[in-house]
């Protein structure tokens, strides 16, 4: 399988921002359909490197790595098998971890009730 | 005896200094690095409270002007990224992981809702739970730290008391 990098600031924006489209277009969600949508659609595996962006929000987090859990394109396994987050700053990971985590809970809630 | 005495000083004399020189110099060394290291920890902390203080203003700005501001969304989220700045320090100080999980807590709170997005922007009062929440978050996280230090610091240990 393919390993791909990629590296948020140089890829993507050194100013990422918002939850949707309408609130930028260097939003999560532009993020997640832009960049980790197709990597899934591939069966491709990839390395996302976070580092050297100037500050990441929480909604901007949520939208792109708990997002793609929601709207079932990964499970949280299959999230981990295929992309592996490289970061100097633990709390980040900390925070991805968790939105994966609970969008994956919802989703079991909203299937098994 | 007691001329066997001498014989066994004069002889190991020469070995008698050379130890002692040596276990001098290993302790000033160990006690200059050491002091070394808690300037550079002490720097750190002083500098992750400046941080602190600035983000908890920054953070009450945004969330009380009246409409949203792209450049103080941006500024709040460099406050937070300099944040993470301490973290290895703090690893160092044994509390890596417990600050890690405050850093994101606060991050969630300032950034997750009501943030980044014009449209849904609404503006807060000062007294709003959110902004107590946020600024009794960060200075717990200031205190996290500073105990941190202080319990590796200041626990009357001389090796590291200097």
């Amino acid at each position: 399988m393919d390993q791909k990098v990629i590296n948020v600031a140089k890829q993507f924006s050194k100013f990422p921002g918002g939850r949707f489209r309408t609130d930028g277009d260097k939003s999560g969600e532009a993020f997640r359909e832009d960049h980790l949508e197709p990597i899934i659609a591939g069966g491709k595996k990839a390395s996302i490197e976070l580092d050297g962006v100037l500050g990441y929000g929480s909604s901007f987090l949520e939208e792109a790595f708990g997002g793609l859990i929601r709207n079932r394109k990964v499970t949280e396994s299959q999230f981990w098998e295929m992309f592996e987050l490289k970061t100097q700053d633990m709390a980040l990971l900390f925070e991805i971890k968790e939105y994966i985590h609970e969008a994956q809970l919802e989703i079991n809630t909203r299937t098994h009730g | 005896m007691p001329i066997e005495e001498c014989s066994f000083t004069r002889e190991f004399a020469p070995w008698i200094a050379m130890i002692l020189v040596a276990t001098g110099w290993l302790v000033s060394h160990l006690t200059a690095n050491s002091r070394e290291s808690r300037k550079e920890i002490r720097a750190a902390v002083d500098n992750f409270r400046v941080v602190c203080s600035r983000l908890s203003d920054a953070a009450k700005e945004y969330h009380t002007a009246p409409n949203h501001c792209p450049d103080k969304a941006r500024q709040v989220k460099s406050l937070l990224a300099q944040l993470a700045i301490v973290l290895p320090y703090c690893r160092s100080l044994g509390v890596g992981n417990e600050v890690a999980q405050s850093v994101f807590q606060i991050r969630r709170e300032i950034t997750l809702n009501n943030f980044d997005s014009a449209s849904k922007f609404k503006p807060l009062s000062l007294g709003d739970d959110k902004l107590v929440t946020i600024s009794g978050d960060i200075d717990a996280l200031i205190l996290q730290v500073e105990r941190a230090f202080t319990s590796k610091y200041h626990s009357g240990r001389w090796w590291v008391h200097t």
